[in-house]
């Protein structure tokens, strides 16, 4: 079996990396990792991303190398946990002012602007991380035919409730920010509520399907 | 309350940062420069994790709706309560209605003003510092701007009165610009002319630098081997190389998940360091041992802790002068150590006024023993000066104190120059009034 990688992130923490494919089931497996490491004694918090966990400190540890190898033991009897679960309908209008890239990414990928918008929301999404901004979903399971490189110039700021996608991975823009990522639709769906506990709507391991409301083209 | 007269959008309320929510996507914010933020709420008895104002950069004004005490760190900036000049390091007691006036810094990049109490905007998720990218936190979550209104919170070991200072941690005007770096997981995939430079040459911090990341100009660093990162959990101080082959590093405001390779990480002990480097400006990195991050870490603990002790024996001292009844015979010794010309001592309903005797050259005494420090500009034989006008600085055993003009006047003749040691009481120098008054008999009756 292959090895996880684990780095330093100086006096912050150590990154566990998973070895194989980004699958579900590689992320329940970080999932089980994390519900075990976050109660150690001297660990502030755990950050699950894509098939990789990053442990904080909460106070300098005096040789890290040792708390690198129980990380290293507690990974290879970590089990696979499900969890999340719930479904969520995020409603979209596609095209139009608020997706004004949809026309130029019809160009690129040789599909017509329905077709981009059928094949975006035809998917069931598995959130794999929140993190970046607070409450952005990482969505795992887009359509091959919708890979594509992200902006040249990215944009300084993109709308709250955008609808985008990059790469190998689609996503809303939670609140306005920079971003590179080409957008095809808007959303008023709450994905963040500092207020409400926990303060993120959807989690790891919920499924999020798009529901166009409008199609602009 | 404090209200806001003038200020840049960049302006925050920042206390140590958000911390819990990294897998919500709530990123860290907090002070750039938290070592500075945290000695300004020692030096007022606060709780070091207590909010305060982070000023970067620019000019900034406030008004003191109630009686406070501040205390300004980090940066050297010049500051004015109303016209008294204040200097870097330093407490200060605020009457209502005074204003607190800040010149964009000269060195370093970021001041910090604490209050006592703290700023006390609610707290969201766990702190009151500003997340410019949810809008949530400070105040509303944005930047100040005039006409806003700060609460300040209660504190029950506030400061009966405060006119001191301590040593910043570095000599005055200097910024530490080597930061001392670990290695990070895509280090190795530099190639071995790459790795060589990243420790070798100085890196420019861009100036579409922000609280964010500083980006970093220098020569484009090669990858050996090409790497796809998924993304993964960042930190502040994370030195990462995007494409275009120079780093950016991430500070205070980064997001909480990157993909970029990471080269190293800014040890936490340095990224105060780091805050205080302005645009325009490089830096170099020193590769860091674990060690080397463990005795940083102990190098900051000590210096907070010897704020802490000055802050004590100053607010103590501060204490007892009001609380203590004296004869008058003390009183009139306590006023000439002290340079005060007029005394005012309340009891059981009556009122004991003492005043200075008139003379055509006053002399003006050390108040404390130590090191005569005359940095203060606009002091000099010659200068006409308001009362509470800075003289100089005593460093004592305990931190800097102040001496100010007892009266509105003119510096005749220093007695003592820079760096002399001096037990209390010393005559410093001799001033005279400007206008003068004798003895309680108005200039009327004359």
């Amino acid at each position: 079996m292959d090895e996880p990688r684990i780095s330093v992130l100086g006096t912050s923490g150590l990154l566990l990396e998973a070895p194989g494919e980004l699958s579900v089931a590689a992320q329940q497996r970080i999932w089980g990792l994390a519900e075990q490491v976050r109660t150690w004694d001297g660990v502030r918090e755990v950050v699950p991303g894509m098939t990789n966990l990053l442990l904080l400190f909460a106070d300098l540890p005096r040789d890290p190398a040792m708390l690198a190898d129980r990380l290293r033991a507690a990974w290879d009897t970590a089990p696979e946990r499900r969890q999340g679960g719930r479904r969520f309908e995020i409603p979209v209008i596609y095209g139009g002012d608020a997706g004004v890239d949809l026309p130029e990414l019809a160009d690129r990928l040789g599909l017509g602007p329905r077709e981009i918008v059928d094949r975006h929301c035809a998917p069931d999404y598995t959130v794999f991380a929140v993190g970046s901004h607070p409450g952005f979903c990482y969505l795992g399971g887009l359509d091959e035919r919708l890979f594509v490189p992200r902006r040249a110039v990215p944009r300084l700021e993109m709308a709250r409730g955008a609808v985008t996608l990059a790469g190998r991975q689609t996503g809303v823009t939670v609140s306005p920010g920079p971003s590179g990522w080409h957008v095809i639709g808007i959303t008023d769906f709450i994905f963040f509520d500092p207020a409400a506990t926990p303060p993120a709507n959807i989690m790891p391991g919920d499924v999020v399907r798009f529901v166009p409301e409008q199609v602009l083209v | 309350v404090i209200e806001v007269l003038n200020a840049t959008e960049l302006v925050t309320v920042q206390d140590q940062g958000r911390f819990g929510y990294s897998q919500f996507g709530v990123g860290r914010a907090g002070a750039m420069d938290g070592l500075a933020l945290k000695a300004g709420n020692l030096l007022l008895g606060n709780d070091p994790d207590a909010a305060g104002i982070e000023v970067p950069l620019s000019a900034f004004s406030i008004r003191f709706h109630a009686e406070c005490a501040i205390a300004l760190t980090g940066a050297e900036a010049e500051a004015w309560l109303d016209d008294e000049a204040i200097p870097g390091w330093w407490a200060r007691s605020v009457q209502t209605g005074q204003v607190l006036t800040l010149a964009p810094a000269r060195r370093g990049s970021h001041v910090y003003v604490a209050v006592a109490g703290g700023i006390a905007v609610p707290r969201v998720l766990g702190s009151r510092s500003t997340q410019l990218r949810g809008a949530f936190g400070g105040l509303e979550g944005r930047g100040l701007r005039a006409g806003d209104r700060l609460p300040l919170g209660n504190s029950d070991r506030q400061p009966a009165f405060c006119d001191f200072g301590v040593r910043p941690p570095l000599p005055a005007g200097q910024v530490q610009s080597t930061l001392r770096v670990i290695p990070a997981g895509e280090y190795a995939y530099l190639t071995t002319a790459a790795q060589a430079e990243f420790w070798r040459v100085p890196w420019r911090v861009s100036h579409r630098s922000n609280r964010a990341g500083y980006r970093l100009d220098g020569p484009v660093l090669e990858m050996a081997r090409q790497v796809e990162m998924r993304s993964h959990g960042i930190v502040p101080g994370v030195v990462q190389l995007p494409a275009g082959g120079t780093p950016i590093v991430q500070l205070a405001d980064a997001i909480t998940m990157g993909g970029y390779p990471k080269l190293g990480t800014v040890i936490g002990a340095d990224l105060w360091h780091l805050a205080q480097v302005r645009p325009g400006e490089s830096v170099r990195f020193h590769r860091a041992s674990w060690d080397d991050a463990i005795q940083a870490e102990v190098a900051n603990a000590a210096f907070l802790r010897e704020v802490e002790v000055a802050a004590r024996r100053a607010h103590a001292a501060a204490r007892c002068d009001i609380a203590q009844f004296m004869p008058v015979r003390e009183i009139a010794r306590l006023m000439r150590a002290h340079a005060l010309c007029e005394v005012q001592v309340e009891a059981d309903g009556n009122r004991l006024r003492l005043q200075s005797a008139p003379s055509a050259v006053e002399p003006v005494t050390a108040p404390h023993a130590g090191k005569i420090l005359l940095s203060h500009r606009g002091s000099g034989n010659g200068c006409i000066l308001r009362a509470g006008a800075m003289l100089a600085r005593i460093e004592t055993e305990a931190g800097l104190i102040a001496v100010r003009a007892p009266f509105d006047g003119i510096v005749r003749r220093w007695r003592v120059g820079e760096g002399d040691t001096v037990p209390v009481g010393t005559i410093l120098l001799e001033m005279t009034r400007s206008t003068p008054r004798f003895g309680g008999v108005s200039a009327g009756q004359r």
